[in-house]
């Protein structure tokens, strides 16, 4: 029997046993405490024991803690781990969101024992590797933490349903870089952070800075040593490269004979692309929407690069202060107002948007082309909070108008008749639902810049990582030895696309189109975009 | 009759038929939209075309597109006055200028708001919409740009701006060469000089022959600095 198959049988277990609590709890029970048993510990941020009431409502955000490398003897200590870590994350303070909202913020621990981390058998497959820049990294098959969310969420969906999952790494180790994979770049509706028990022992910041890239999508505001003066432009030179995926139809055959007439880019698969506190320009609110002030973010860096990506003022938990560009640039515990308005969104309840989705721009077709053949033209829109954790776009309104030619009889001198007309504005809309799509940048294209990829990939937590060939079987990129990599054993990292594909049926040549379209994110409409045109030359 | 009155008779016996003719067809339906060089001979087709394929509008009705009464793009007026005076108008150019495509022809009327504006969020987005067009011409306007830094009304942050968009396609290219320049110049700070050394370090992810050929045109110290930097890159000690 497999490691996941014996601790999903336990966890089986065990949740048919906390599905029967609750089903003996009394109707009117919304002073009750839960009484979990051993294997399940609840406990709301504010100390506050776990209500049924709690569990059940929407307004309270789960998080979801699992032990790693704990054996059966250690589950009293995981269990102190994991109040220490909740007293932690609250003690951080009133300026961050774990303290301010602690009273909304309910905390689930799940025993599971484990072989212990040096074993090589430990739960999830959790190792701790060496780190391609740092000392030593954490790393895990987050496959195997998927599908044990996905089966107690079967089995107590209230419960169970986390807005992120933090992995608790059974060593007292500090000198382990920790990391967290945003929601948003593993296409799952929680985020995923590895911290180790020394980390919870320490102090407060390590669990609540990973915990705000799971489960606030946020990216790091700061600047890796080395990359100062580097623009993250300058990877978009690989964009031709990628493949896109996961969807395309087929008018995508192939991205470099496509990449000069639609303007896609890695820069914004990366730092625009659903995280809403770094942008890839100083003015984030690319259309104005009529009752919402443009947003600005006054410094340049973010994700690692220190140009080609901005983002707001305000000392925050997600910056330090290697590089600060101003006395209200660098760490606090605090958060920049742009931060506030994600966790301000993320708390609202009953829920309604923090702003427009107005992160959008036309990504082509340019100007003028040569056509493919068929009845139909593709659009090309780019929409950096498609992804949105919070506030994803839910439907696309796309409008395109040309000058038709109004024929009619004109006279000359009152007396001869003859053909004239007049350009007359026609303009058409519709409505579209947004749609995955993928792009697949296979690490032979990445070789080039290896080391800063592999760097920004393990960083992020990135793991959907597919081999070659299945004899291959998994690829654990954050603990490969560069070296060692070979062109035989080279894979693909999936990133998720800003970017929405809209089929028009505009197929006469030599017209110019002029087009625009507007998001809606269930709470607001958005501004228009400026109006592009195409003209599908011969 | 003499033989001039019969001609000039034909003649607009011809005229007056052939505008039956169109005015005919109009009534049913105007021809699909064409350019002005192709009036006569779309309009001409008409009446055949319609029986073989529905007109424009058609096609966007029966594909579940919905007619809709919006006014028509106004972009030539807002490009015109990067300077407006009413919120609203400005809005409006900073919606263009973030969220539209841009042609070749616009790149110029682009970088001349980008030299007169007196907002600096014009003239950020301005130069922002030249680097996003990724016409060719696009990178010798930048440079145009970077060229007339003795204007006091360029700051260090613009500077730094146009050299983050400055994105050469190879080693030969005119943006390398401009980069290259940039060592040599006295009057620039380290830190730009810094930016530009990692542009062409870009360069040589996707031409590895650049190396070489870039190491041999810069001056040492930055020579050095560039070889380090694209080791580091790549993983290579």
């Amino acid at each position: 029997m497999t490691t996941i198959k014996r601790y999903l049988r336990a966890a089986t277990g065990l949740c048919f046993g906390v599905f029967s609590i609750f089903m003996t709890v009394p109707a009117k029970a919304e002073h009750s405490v839960v009484d979990y048993g051993e294997a399940v510990y609840c406990i709301r941020g504010d100390g506050a024991q776990c209500t049924p009431q709690m569990i059940a409502s929407p307004a309270h955000r789960k998080t979801l803690l699992l032990p790693t490398g704990y054996t059966a003897s250690e589950r009293e200590v995981f269990r102190q781990d994991f109040y220490r870590l909740v007293s932690n994350l609250a003690l951080a303070g009133t300026s961050i969101y774990a303290g301010d909202y602690a009273d909304r913020m309910v905390y689930v621990g799940f025993w599971i024992a484990s072989p212990p981390l040096e074993s090589g058998q430990a739960t999830f497959s959790a190792r701790i590797v060496p780190h391609p820049i740092r000392s030593s990294a954490l790393t895990m098959d987050q496959s195997k933490v998927h599908k044990l969310i996905e089966s107690l969420r079967k089995l107590e969906p209230q419960l169970f349903t986390p807005w992120a999952a933090i992995v608790i790494y059974n060593t007292d180790r500090t000198d382990v870089t920790a990391n967290a994979s945003p929601p948003s770049f593993i296409q799952k509706p929680y985020g995923l952070a590895r911290v180790t028990r020394g980390d919870i022992l320490e102090s407060p910041y390590i669990p609540v800075h990973e915990l705000a890239h799971a489960a606030l999508n946020f990216v790091d505001e700061y600047t890796e040593p080395g990359l100062e003066n580097m623009s993250i432009r300058s990877i978009d030179r690989l964009t031709p490269l990628a493949v896109l995926s996961g969807g395309w139809s087929g008018w995508v055959r192939a991205v470099r004979n496509l990449f000069g007439v639609y303007s896609y880019r890695i820069s914004e698969v990366l730092a625009a692309n659903g995280n809403d506190n770094v942008d890839v320009t100083k003015h984030p609110t690319r259309v104005a929407t009529p009752g919402f002030r443009a947003e600005t973010y006054e410094y340049e860096g973010g994700m690692f690069f220190g140009r080609g990506t901005y983002h707001d003022a305000g000392q925050n938990l997600m910056n330090d202060d290697r590089a600060n560009q101003g006395a209200d640039d660098g760490f606090a515990y605090a958060h920049s107002p742009a931060q506030q308005r994600v966790i301000r969104t993320a708390f609202r309840f009953p829920y309604r948007a923090g702003r427009p989705n107005d992160r959008i721009r036309a990504a082509g077709p340019r100007g003028s082309w040569r056509a493919e053949w068929g009845n139909t033209t593709q659009l090309m829109l780019f929409d950096a909070d498609k992804h949105h954790r919070f506030q994803p776009t839910v439907r696309y309104d796309v409008q395109i108008g040309w000058y038709d030619r109004d024929w009619k009889t004109c006279w000359g001198g009152g007396v001869v008749p003859y053909p004239c007309y007049e350009n007359k504005w026609v303009t058409f809309q519709k409505s579209q639902y947004p749609s995955a799509r993928n792009i697949d940048l296979n690490h032979t294209a990445l070789f080039k810049v290896a080391k800063l990829f592999q760097k920004l990939a393990c960083h992020l937590g990135i793991d959907s990582i597919k081999p070659n060939s299945a004899s291959q079987g998994k690829y654990d990129l954050c603990s490969q030895d560069l070296d060692s990599v070979t062109a035989s054993f080279l894979p693909t990292m999936v990133f998720p696309m800003p970017y929405q594909d809209v089929s028009i049926p505009a197929k006469q040549w030599l017209t110019k189109y002029h087009w625009r379209f507007r998001t809606y994110n269930g709470s607001y409409h958005s501004g228009w975009t400026g109006w592009s045109s195409f003209t599908r030359a011969l | 009759m003499t033989g001039r009155r019969v001609w000039a008779l034909g003649l607009a016996l011809s005229v007056a038929l052939l505008g039956i003719f169109f005015f005919e067809s109009e009534s049913s339906s105007p021809p699909a939209t064409a350019e002005v060089a192709f009036s006569t001979h779309n309009a001409q087709r008409a009446p055949a075309a319609e029986t073989l394929a529905p007109t424009e509008a058609t096609q966007f009705e029966t594909s579940g597109w919905a007619p809709v009464v919006v006014p028509a793009p106004d972009n030539a007026r807002l490009l015109a006055e990067p300077n407006a005076s009413s919120d609203s108008q400005v809005a409006a150019l900073h919606t263009l200028l973030q969220s539209a495509i841009f042609e070749s022809a616009d790149l110029e009327t682009l970088a001349h708001i980008a030299r007169t504006t007196s907002q600096n969020k014009t003239r950020y987005l301005a130069i922002e919409a030249i680097a996003r067009a990724a016409d060719a011409r696009a990178e010798a306007i930048l440079i145009g740009l970077f060229e007339d830094l003795d204007d006091p009304t360029y700051s260090q942050e613009t500077r730094s701006q146009i050299l983050s968009s400055i994105e050469p396609s190879d080693a030969s290219s005119s943006g390398s060469r401009f980069l290259l320049t940039l060592f040599f110049r006295a009057d620039l700070p380290d830190s730009l000089k810094e930016q530009a050394l990692q542009a062409l370090v870009a360069v040589s992810i996707s031409d590895e022959s650049a190396i070489e050929v870039l190491v041999q045109q810069l001056p040492q110290t930055w020579a050095e600095r560039f070889i380090l930097a694209t080791r580091a890159i790549r993983g290579q000690s």
